[in-house]
């Protein structure tokens, strides 16, 4: 009969187990076989990944749905009576020349909110992505344009509508 | 064993890192656990600028917080590299090491999304980063996304993952590790003090809504710097994937590959290192290059307030500085500016807060630290883009502003240059601001630089005549009767002591004109004269008990002579000129004219009105501000550029009326008269070529440089040695001469805008006689007149020829006979021209101005009108032969009876 206790700290219980490979414990009077008790328990760490399995499926499901739940946005902005550009969260309305064009705001290398212009350039604030009042990069890192938005109107109020 | 250790100071820190990560991380959990009674998910930003500046007991919890995640972080990392150093994984559990380097992700998460959560302008950012990031992932990265950070600009998930997730994730790790979740009395003592020392004198950071250099988290400013210069940055999380890997293989590797490890991990880190410190210091606004020692960097980069917290600043608190403004942050100014009143609704503190105008620190609960870098005259426009044009509030229009003629000044600056001499035509771009040093700019500097809106006014109070610039609140600054009394009745006081006025001056778009005064008094002086005033040379101590005399603020004496019919009919400088023209359009335009859109003809029009579907989103913005409804069709639009004037209509019999901007009282708009739009004779004719009653018109001066003279500069605002001197000969207000604009065949009303001497040679201190310059500039004099000019006195007159005054005769009589000119004024000896002539008589000579493309009349155009001239000799004006003149005047020259003395073609002219 082989009975063993334990009562190192953990540390010392690993190397332990590093060095002999022979971990036990009482259990009462049972003698377990080392090697059994280590199956049982990678049996029991295999059907425990197994069962999580179908609920990870069904969150990952879930959270495709909830995503398509979001319905597309459309703003309704005032039309812009000047040339320039203009900041309406997150769409950069510019005007040259009287054509008006809508970008998303957010800049096409990490997400950041662009709201800022200096002279014909729109910066973004994060890492300093810089565009030309046609979406272009000017310079990086942002590596692609501004997405550029469909746009309606102005309606009889002056307003233009733009899909987000 | 040996209860006596011996006392090795190295080693006990070495032995308490992991204690100090434990003994922070107990701080960490106690005070967040406190600070989500007063956080607030739902308005973050809001909730924690209500702790800065009226819950003192709360900012100091939210600075234990923050430092003891810091303090967490950092011994954990010298924790790491204690263990790295002594090669103490290899004594762990295999399973253990591979936990330890995974709890390096919830602990930069826990940190990281305690960043975000401060919900101020940097922390939304960081979290889209992180977003991006996330989804760049292949595969799982939008699930993953969601997971982590749930919906756009949503906080709610990030919360519960910082509060929860995250945090127990560490807490289970690091109690597996060592199995306890204490630290001894004495770490816990000695970092109780160090956190409160920190928490007590730097406020933990948040983001002040101005400021427009966006930083990451301290620990992350390596990344932001290194995704500075990665067009992917997916492959970010390939460097950190090889991060966590080398740190995993540490254990399982050989000694020789763990030594080669060790050095990798190193120089990963020391290269970590130099890119946090290029982030921290070298980077400003939008991530530009900026070093440390460049001007305000200091202040840009440091994101924390140094300072005892204050605990009086609760004793002040009232219940508007808790109320967050709309833009979602409460501010500590009203704890002690209580009860301000007098805005408009737009730009209440309820709105606005006081900060998106006067800047300062909104945070801040004690005077001093709120008040630094605060703008007592907000407006002015070398701020105007952290104060109105603030992204939220009026950028475009500030960016407009600064490029319009007003601002710049640029006709002004290059005609200056042309009358010295220095640039051979009046045109090019030039701005106000970068005037030199020469004999025109330093002349510019010290006479002309004062009247522009980038002029920055200093004190606060009224704008008055003689009070210039001041930016946008130049214009839109208003103090009531009662604003002006109590500012006046605390400036008396001293300022000292006296309590604030609390009725504030309004912004609005209502604009009366003195605002306008102030600059347009001067030069062209059509504020002046639209009020039928003129100047004289009078001195102020003359004027005294004269009523037709009135002296202006700065001493100047004005004659009345007679008013515009406009400013009879009460209308204000505004309803004529649109905002599109006041404050331009964006565009850089080189003279005033260019940015001028309203014509007469746009309200005083024969046959169909010009009309617009709608006025502009501006215009409407304006026009509802002052009550107008924009809805109200059909309405006027102006010829140039089409712009819907919203205080306009058309009524259904044709007729059109304006309404006052500022009474709301309707004008008839009458159309022109017979003389104006009968036959085509007179089609290319300027309505102020005939309506004009008057100009103040300056004959014979004389500009001299003085080297004893002091002067004032006016752009760098301080005083310096020598300065110009001008001289005036006549001022008369008298009829202006006419004038061809050729590119647009205009024929348009002008002045002797600079027949002067310049003393350049004393300016380069030599002898030598001046430059004698003989230019006449466009005028739109503003003294309109109903009645409109006799046809003599266009048709007979020497001035309005370009001779100058003088009498202009005609002798002889039928092909013999020959136009004389007598002219008032001696000829000058420089050109032999008479003083205020702009051509010689009968012609050859002058004709230079200050726009290209404007001339005097040519000798046709001169025999032409002159041929008439020679009929009104003897048919009166309103007759019935010279109404028909209107209409076909070759026909009438056909039957000439014999009595008429007609010249023929020439007159004697060339
Ligand atoms: S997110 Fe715009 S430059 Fe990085």
């Amino acid at each position: 009969m082989i009975s063993l206790t334990l009562k190192a700290d953990p540390d010392q219980f690993s190397r332990l187990d590093r060095s002999c490979n022979f971990v036990g414990s009482t259990s009462g009077n049972t003698v377990v076989h080392p090697h059994d008790r280590q199956g049982r328990r990678r049996f029991i760490r295999y059907s425990g990944w197994l069962m999580a399995a179908p609920f990870a499926w069904l969150a990952w499901r879930m959270e495709r749905r909830d995503r398509g739940l979001q319905p597309p946005s459309r703003v309704l902005l005032p039309s812009p009576a000047a040339d320039g550009v203009h900041f309406h969260g997150e769409v950069i309305l510019v005007r040259q020349g009287g054509e008006l064009r809508a970008f998303a705001a957010r800049c096409m290398h990490l997400g950041c909110l662009i709201d800022q212009v200096r002279g014909e350039e729109l910066q973004c604030p994060c890492h300093g992505s810089r565009y030309d009042l046609q979406g272009q990069v000017l310079q990086g890192p942002a590596s692609g344009p501004l997405r550029q938005l469909e746009l309606s109107g102005p309606d009889p109020d002056g307003r233009i509508e733009v899909s987000l | 064993m040996n209860s006596k250790r011996t006392y090795m100071p190295w080693r006990l820190w070495k032995e308490t890192f992991g204690d100090l990560a434990i003994a922070s991380l107990l701080f960490c959990l106690i005070s967040g656990v406190i600070l989500a009674i007063p956080y607030d998910i739902a308005a973050p930003y809001a909730s924690l600028s209500r702790m800065l500046t009226a819950n003192p007991y709360a900012s100091l919890f939210r600075n234990l917080h923050y430092w003891s995640a810091q303090t967490f972080l950092l011994f954990s990392l010298l924790h790491l590299l204690d263990y790295l150093r002594q090669d103490a994984q290899q004594g762990l559990r295999p399973g253990m090491w591979t936990w330890l380097v995974l709890l390096l992700i919830p602990i930069l998460f826990v940190m990281l999304s305690g960043f975000i959560l401060k919900g101020d302008a940097e922390s939304l950012q960081a979290g889209r980063i992180l977003r991006s990031l996330l989804q760049s992932l292949p595969l799982v990265g939008e699930t993953l996304a969601q997971a982590v950070l749930g919906q756009e600009e949503n906080l709610q998930l990030i919360y519960v993952h910082h509060i929860a997730t995250a945090s127990i994730l560490s807490v289970a790790v690091v109690y597996a590790h060592i199995r306890r979740l204490w630290a001894s009395p004495r770490v816990l003592f000695l970092l109780l003090v160090l956190l409160l020392l920190l928490s007590l004198s730097i406020t933990a950071p948040l983001h002040l809504p101005g400021k427009l250099a966006l930083k990451g988290p301290w620990y992350f400013l390596g990344l932001q710097e290194a995704l500075h210069w990665m067009a992917r940055p997916a492959w970010s999380w390939l460097v950190a994937a090889l991060f966590l890997g080398m740190l995993y293989l540490l254990r399982p590797a050989s000694r020789r590959w763990a030594r080669v490890l060790r050095a990798a991990l190193l120089a990963l880190g020391g290269v970590y290192l130099v890119l946090t410190l290029l982030g921290f210091f070298f980077r400003g606004e939008a991530w530009t290059w900026t070093p440390p020692w460049s001007e305000g960097q200091l202040d840009r980069i440091n994101p924390y307030v140094l300072g005892p917290v204050s605990f009086r600043a609760g004793t002040s608190v009232n219940m508007d500085s808790l109320r967050p403004t709309a833009l979602g942050r409460a501010e500590s100014c009203l704890g002690c500016h209580r009860g301000m009143q007098g805005f408009s609704p737009a730009h209440e503190p309820g709105a606005i807060g006081c900060f998106s105008c006067h800047l300062g620190n909104p945070f801040a609960a004690d005077k001093d630290r709120a008040h630094r870098g605060m703008l007592r005259v907000p407006g002015n426009l070398d701020h105007a883009q952290e104060t109105c044009g603030r992204s939220g509030c009026h950028p475009e229009i500030t960016l407009r502003v600064t490029r319009s003629i007003m601002a710049t000044l640029n006709g002004m600056v290059h005609v200056n240059r042309f009358a010295f001499g220095e640039q051979d035509n009046p045109d090019g771009p030039a701005h106000v601001k970068d005037l030199g040093k020469g004999a025109a700019d330093s002349h510019f500097r010290q006479l002309c630089a004062s009247c522009h809106l980038g002029n920055p006014k200093a004190m606060p109070g009224p704008t008055d005549g003689i009070s210039l610039g001041g930016g946008c609140n130049a214009c839109h600054l208003s103090y009531s009767p009662g604003a002006e009394r109590t500012f006046t009745a605390w400036q008396l006081s001293d300022s000292r002591g006296a309590t604030w006025p609390r009725l504030h001056p309004r912004l609005t778009v209502d604009i009366p004109d003195e605002r306008c005064f102030a600059c347009h008094s001067r030069s062209g002086r059509i504020s002046t004269s639209y009020a039928g005033w003129h100047e004289t040379l009078m001195k102020a101590h003359e004027a005294h008990g004269v009523d037709s005399l009135r002296v202006l603020g700065d001493r100047r004496v004005f004659r009345f002579v007679a008013s515009d019919v406009h400013h009879q009919a009460g209308m204000r400088c505004v309803d004529c000129h649109l905002s599109w023209e006041l404050m331009g359009d964006g565009a850089l335009y080189e003279h005033k004219e260019q940015q001028t859109r309203v014509r007469c003809g746009d309200c005083h029009f024969s046959g169909p009105p010009r009309r617009d579907g709608a006025p502009d989103t501006d215009l409407v913005r304006i026009g509802s501000l002052l009550g107008f409804d924009p809805s109200a069709l059909p309405l006027l639009a102006t010829g140039k550029g089409g712009y819907g004037m919203y205080h306009t209509r058309l009524m259904p019999d044709g007729r059109a009326v304006l309404l006052g901007k500022a009474d709301g009282k309707p004008r008839l708009m009458r159309p022109p008269g017979p003389l104006c739009s009968e036959g085509t004779v007179h089609q290319r004719l300027d309505c102020a070529t005939c309506h004009t009653a008057w100009a103040p018109t300056c004959i014979g001066c004389h500009n001299a440089y003085d080297a004893k003279l002091t002067s004032f500069d006016h752009l760098e605002g301080r005083f310096r040695q020598g300065g110009w001197e001008e001289y005036n000969g006549d001022f008369l207000a008298d009829s202006p001469a006419l004038g061809m604009m050729e590119e647009e065949g205009r024929i348009i009303t002008v002045l002797p805008g600079m027949v002067m001497t310049v003393d350049t040679a004393s300016w380069a201190g030599r002898e030598g006689a001046p430059l004698f310059r003989r230019l006449f500039a466009p005028i739109s004099a503003h003294t309109v007149q109903r009645r409109s000019l006799g046809c003599h006195e266009c048709h007979l007159s020497a001035n309005a020829l370009g001779f100058g005054r003088g009498s202009l005769s005609l002798q002889g009589r039928g092909p013999e006979a020959r136009w004389v000119f007598q002219a008032r004024y001696a000829s000058r000896d420089e050109d032999g021209l008479p003083e205020d002539a702009w051509t010689s008589f009968p012609g050859g000579k002058g004709g230079e101005s200050t726009r290209r493309g404007l001339r005097p009349l040519s000798a046709e155009e001169r025999r032409r009108m002159l041929r008439v001239g020679a009929c009104l000799q003897c048919h009166e004006e309103g007759s019935a032969i010279m109404l028909s003149s209107l209409h076909d005047f070759p026909s009438l020259l056909g039957r000439l009876s014999p009595r008429c003395n007609d010249p023929g073609e020439r007159g004697g002219l060339p």
